[in-house]
Order: structure tokens, then sequence, then C-alpha cells
């Protein structure tokens, strides 16, 4: 913005011939544009890692940014046995569709952000809408198959927090469970709130990691 | 030519603003609550109890070993000791929920000289404001909660340093903390 003002305080050459005026009009814009561009809110994106073929989605805008990777079945029998888990206890997290989920609220963010994943939208391609399963219903289901402390322990903080305040420069890391068969594709709307305004932005066609056991 | 190299001062910027870091933040906690006391062990078995730590400040670090942002921020948290120790601030690390082998075992690839404390059962961890791993909170000399950072940092960055150490200027009479440098606090 400052090298905007630089530029038409400093017209090049002493006369302003409409041929230049237009260039620097010109050149203006561009350069307008690539500034909103650079802080300006972006699509969703979306990359395959070509060594695992894990797939991530990542959206950021307005401060915040959400990325969300897939988690291989295989990958959470492995992670909740070594913590204590039975294989059958491990087998229900593994096969809810587990994303490894980062969210960020950028340093030079202006105001908190606050998130509550049970206002987040599972949306299938068949069957209703749902939110995300939540740490606090998994936990009634291990108490039910009476799962060892250490490991609900362990379960209470590798899942993403169902609700948290980040305040600028705070960020968080964390697995979201979407309760959907492996290898399913579906939407999700994601909520949050700015400063207590409501926000909202939609992924489209994510995918849950298949199965390959 | 000169039209060029004021091209160039001008998208300069904008491409300097994709690439460097963005600065790190402590965000202060106005209320300043009294923090919960605690006395757990470390890893050679020695007690540590907060209330005996007053007239200091000290960095308190929940964090767990499956943690990727707790691992990946120990070797800066280890270079921050080394400054902190000489300077009358103390850092303990609280682990959540595991056992002293496994941590013992993380400390070959991840070597720390400051305590480690073992909250096997996590209620000191449940008894703190701590949501998500790893989370950090500074306690100033008369045991209050006055920063907390929720993620990783790196923490021998002199920005997030300085308003630990001026807390050592804070008396009995409860001084005000200031914000510190960078961030947007709250």
């Amino acid at each position: 913005m400052s090298g905007i003002t630089i530029m038409s305080k400093q017209p090049p050459g002493g006369r302003c011939s409409l041929k230049r005026q237009k260039y620097w009009k010109a050149k203006i814009a561009l350069l307008g544009f690539t500034f909103v561009g650079g802080a300006a809110i972006a699509d969703v994106e979306h990359d395959r890692d070509p060594a695992t073929g894990l797939e991530t989605w990542q959206w950021q805008g307005d401060g915040v940014s959400f990325t969300f990777t897939q988690r291989l079945p295989d990958q959470s029998r492995a992670y909740f046995q070594g913590r204590g888990f039975q294989p059958a206890d491990a087998e229900a997290v593994a096969m809810a569709c587990v994303f490894q989920t980062v969210i960020r609220n950028r340093a030079d963010a202006v105001a908190p952000v606050d998130l509550d994943l049970s206002e987040w939208r599972v949306k299938p391609i068949q069957g209703s809408a749902h939110p995300p399963r939540l740490e606090a219903d998994w936990q009634q289901e291990w108490e039910r198959r009476q799962v060892a402390g250490p490991a609900r322990t362990a379960f209470r903080w590798s899942l993403f927090p169902t609700r948290q305040t980040f305040q600028p420069g705070d960020w968080n890391m964390g697995m979201v469970t979407f309760d959907l068969p492996a290898g399913d594709r579906f939407d999700l709307e994601l909520t949050w709130r700015r400063d207590g305004k409501p926000r909202r932005v939609d992924f489209n066609a994510l995918r849950c990691a298949p199965d390959q056991n | 030519m000169l039209r060029n190299f004021l091209l160039i001062a001008v998208l300069l910027p904008q491409l300097a603003v994709g690439a460097t870091p963005l600065p790190q933040t402590l965000t202060l906690i106005e209320e300043r609550p009294t923090a919960p006391d605690f006395s757990l062990l470390d890893l050679d078995g020695e007690v540590h109890r907060l209330s005996s730590l007053r007239g200091r400040p000290v960095i308190i670090n929940f964090w767990a070993t499956w943690c990727p942002p707790c691992r990946e921020e120990m070797p800066s948290m280890q270079r921050a000791w080394e400054r902190l120790e000489t300077e009358g601030v103390i850092l303990l690390a609280v682990n959540v929920g595991e056992d002293p082998d496994t941590v013992f075992q993380f400390t070959a690839n991840y070597p720390v000289e400051f305590p480690i404390l073992f909250d096997r059962d996590g209620a000191v961890s449940g008894a703190w404001p701590v949501v998500g791993l790893p989370t950090t909170f500074v306690i100033d000399p008369q045991g209050r909660i006055v920063y907390r950072a929720i993620g990783g940092r790196e923490w021998d960055d002199q920005t997030l340093l300085e308003p630990v150490l001026e807390l050592r200027n804070s008396s009995a009479n409860a001084t005000t903390p200031q914000p510190p440098p960078t961030g947007n606090l709250k």
C-alpha cells in the first residue's frame, strides 16, 4: 500500500503524458490486485502427499487457518494400542474417519477465535448431517467398555478439544473424528467466531482415508 | 531504470510479508488468577512444590511425548533454560499422563536439563486451565498466572523471554505486568 503511495507521488519523468498516466494506472491496478490477493480469502487447497498418498485440505483467511490431514485407520490402530487401548477399542476409533487437524489464529490477527466443534456439520453423500463425534461421546463409550484410566487420559489429550479459544498466535493440533466409514466422501460446514462474530467456510468433497488393512 | 527499481521496491515488501515468520505471542491474563498449587515428582524422584517457588517467575509447560508440537518446542525450551537458569527464572515441564520410562526414553532424543514433572493421573492438568497440549503458563513472583501460550513456540525468542524476565522486577505489592512487545493481548 505504501509502495503505491510512493509511486503516485513520484511519476516517472517530469511530464505526465496520457500514455504515461495509463501506464501507471495499469501498474497501480496490478499492484493493488497483488496486495489484495496476498491478504485476501483463498479457496480450499487440496494436496496429496506423494510418499504416503494421504490427502490434506487447508483453508486460510480472516487471520485463521484450518488444516485437515487424513489418518489411515492403521495409523490410529497403532497409535491407540500404543497408549493402552485393547485392539477392539482402538478399532472403534480407527474406523471413525480420523483427521489430524491443525487450527491456528495468526499472530497478526486482531481478535480471538472461538471454536465449538459441536456446531460443525458433517454432510455425507448419503445420510443426514451431523456434528463430528466429540470427545464426551467417546468417553461415554470408553466408560461402557471399561477402558483403563491412562488410556482414557491419552485419548482426552489426543482429540482436538471440543471448545477452545485461540488468542492471536495460539494454535493447536489434534484428531477430529467425523464418524463415517473409511473411504467415504463428505462435505464439512465449518464455523467459528472471530471476536464474537460468526464465520463459516465449507470444505467440499473431503474423503476419509481408506482402510488398507 | 528508475521505474523498474520503484516497481521492485514496491513488490519486495509484499513478497516478504508472505515469507517472514510471524511474531510470537504471549497472551496476557488480565485477571491474574492464583496458580493452582501442586506437588509433583520429577524424573529423579524429587518433589517440586509450586508454592515453594514464590519470589521468582516460573514457566510451566504442560506436554506429552506423543504430541508433535510439544516435541518440536523442546529444543528451544532447553535453549531458553540455558539463558534463564542464571537469571532467576524457573522452568518446569509437566508431563501429562505418561510414565517415567516413556519420558526417560524420550529424553534420549530430546535431552533437557530443566525438571520434568509427572502428572500421571491428570489431576494437576485438570485443575489448571489447560485445554490442549502444549499449553504454557508464566507465573509471576506472587504466584499468579500472568501469561499463557497455547500451541508450540520457539521459546528462546527474545520477544517471549523479555516479558518473563521483566517479572523479576515486580514486587510483592503487585506491579501490573506490561504487555509483551508482540501479539494482540487480552
